[in-house]
């Protein structure tokens, strides 16, 4: 090609965002993962407490989307931190735009393990960012919620939210991944809320790994085509998590 | 001046696909008769998880190309009829091709664009239709528009395939007529952030530098500058791969 009018310049190109990835992070901070046992802790666990892994875990999630140059701009990271009672702790918004990692503190005022109230706060959340998407014009994937959490549900509230969950999971509208922390949590009942994917236990706790192979996961989804099926990275499950 | 018919095309695979080192899964032909009477253009951009989209989206274009050529008076005497009969042999096809390769046919969907160009001694009649994602636009009057809605679901992974079940309730087809220049854009769902403006549907300058090679250039010189390009522009904007084909009149 000889003529420079038949290169097309880089300035004329539209500018659409990048596609995103919306990941709501549910976080257990009921006073049993202080590791305390005077505070429901099965296992008494003192150095790093179960917290304080968790926030390592979730900084390194932070730091490894971060060096991703795809995952940076297309994965949105919401954070609900939850025991008798849920709170949004951190909200959508772009990792490039995220300077410091929320931390996640004890939550000492309301003991207990409100399972289904967390995960309707994570549910209304991620539909209002859906709802700001279409609104804006920007494309998205399949929404993801990472449970984590060491306790037994303290109320019913999960049972009510049952249906909901699976009618998004199965008809795929959602990615749910419920994983349990140490000896005191109930997976049975994690994976009963998940139609498709059986809850996992954390190995100790290897919140890193976990986190590590997150970032991976949502890195490869955010590279995914139309009608490209993105299957979990199974051998990296078995450095963090087993049934 | 007399009028010409121009079309051209290519298609490279994306970033994603390089770094994998699998093959392209677009296609995309062009095709002009040597009358200067009828022009295409088709696309197909494979289904990502299915392992012989690519040979089911050359499959595609080949019949559409086919049939728009050879059944230029049924499809404009009922162009909506038309636009599922054209699906429905594609499918009829690609069943043959599944059946004789001894695969499930589902490997081999992909999303259909096409533009046809009938042209009559100083007017035009033009064919155009889309099932999936992607983009058709139009050129007329100086201006560029999207032609379709691109038949997505809520998320930026799904769309419909030839091979769905329901296509033919999503296959949208359009006939119209002129007498003065136009000029038609495919181009798969990789290159469509380059070209639209997903927010409001305006179209990018990219599409007006593209349309504004045919007064210029000969057809083989489009040609080479609609796949340089791909290459070295619009594949660097994208994981995805990349294919763009053209069809116009001036």
């Amino acid at each position: 090609m000889s003529s420079t009018d038949l290169i097309i310049r880089k300035e004329d190109l539209g500018t659409n965002p990048t596609s995103r990835v919306p990941i709501c992070l549910v976080l257990d901070c009921s006073p049993s993962m202080s590791g305390n046992p005077e505070w429901g802790a099965a296992v008494a666990q003192s150095n790093p407490t179960p917290i304080e892994a968790l926030n390592d875990g979730v900084e390194h999630f932070f730091r490894s989307l971060h060096e991703d140059i795809v995952a940076v701009h297309a994965a949105e990271v919401a954070i609900i931190a939850f025991s008798g009672i849920a709170q949004g702790i951190a909200d959508f918004q772009s990792l490039s735009r995220v300077d410091s990692t929320p931390r996640l503190m004890i939550e000492t005022n309301h003991g207990g393990t409100s399972l289904g109230t967390a995960l309707s706060l994570a549910l209304k959340k991620l539909d209002e960012r859906k709802a700001e998407y279409q609104e804006a014009g920007v494309d998205y994937f399949q929404p993801w919620i990472v449970l984590l959490t060491d306790g037994i549900p303290t109320d019913d509230t999960h049972l009510a939210i049952r249906a909901d969950l699976h009618k998004r999971i199965n008809s795929r509208r959602l990615s749910f991944f419920p994983i349990g922390v140490g000896q005191g949590v109930d997976l049975r009942v994690l994976s009963d809320l998940s139609p498709n994917r059986p809850a996992l236990r954390l190995q100790g706790l290897k919140f890193n790994e976990f986190f590590e192979w997150l970032s991976r996961s949502v890195s490869r989804t955010s590279q995914s085509i139309p009608g490209e099926e993105v299957p979990l990275d199974q051998d990296g499950i078995k450095g963090w998590g087993s049934l | 001046m007399k009028a010409h018919l121009k079309v051209a095309s290519g298609f490279a695979a994306g970033r994603s696909h390089l770094h994998r080192q699998r093959s392209c899964e677009d296609y995309a032909i062009s095709y002009r008769a040597r009358t200067q009477k009828f022009a295409c253009a088709v696309l197909a951009d494979g289904a990502g998880s299915k392992s012989k989209s690519a040979h089911g989206a050359m499959v595609a274009c080949a019949t559409a190309a086919r049939l728009l050529e050879n059944n230029g008076t049924n499809i404009l005497n009922d162009p909506s009829a038309a636009g599922v009969s054209l699906l429905h042999t594609i499918q009829t096809e690609l069943r043959r091709v599944a059946d004789e390769q001894g695969e499930p046919y589902e490997e081999y969907g992909s999303t259909l664009l096409f533009a046809a160009i009938y042209r009559q001694k100083t007017t035009w009649n033009a064919f155009l239709g889309q099932l999936g994602d992607g983009v058709v636009i139009c050129r007329d009057h100086c201006s560029c528009r999207p032609v379709f809605q691109a038949t997505n679901g809520e998320f930026i992974n799904e769309t419909v395939f030839t091979t769905c079940v329901h296509a033919h309730r999503h296959i949208q087809t359009l006939l119209f007529s002129g007498s003065g220049s136009v000029g038609f854009l495919l181009a798969s769902d990789g290159v469509t952030p380059s070209l639209i403006d997903r927010s409001t549907g305006v179209t990018s300058n990219a599409c007006a530098a593209i349309f504004s090679w045919v007064k210029k250039h000969r057809q083989s010189v489009i040609n080479s500058a609609i796949q340089c390009n791909l290459e070295g522009v619009f594949r660097e904007n994208t994981f995805d791969d990349v294919s763009l084909a053209m069809a116009s009149y001036l």
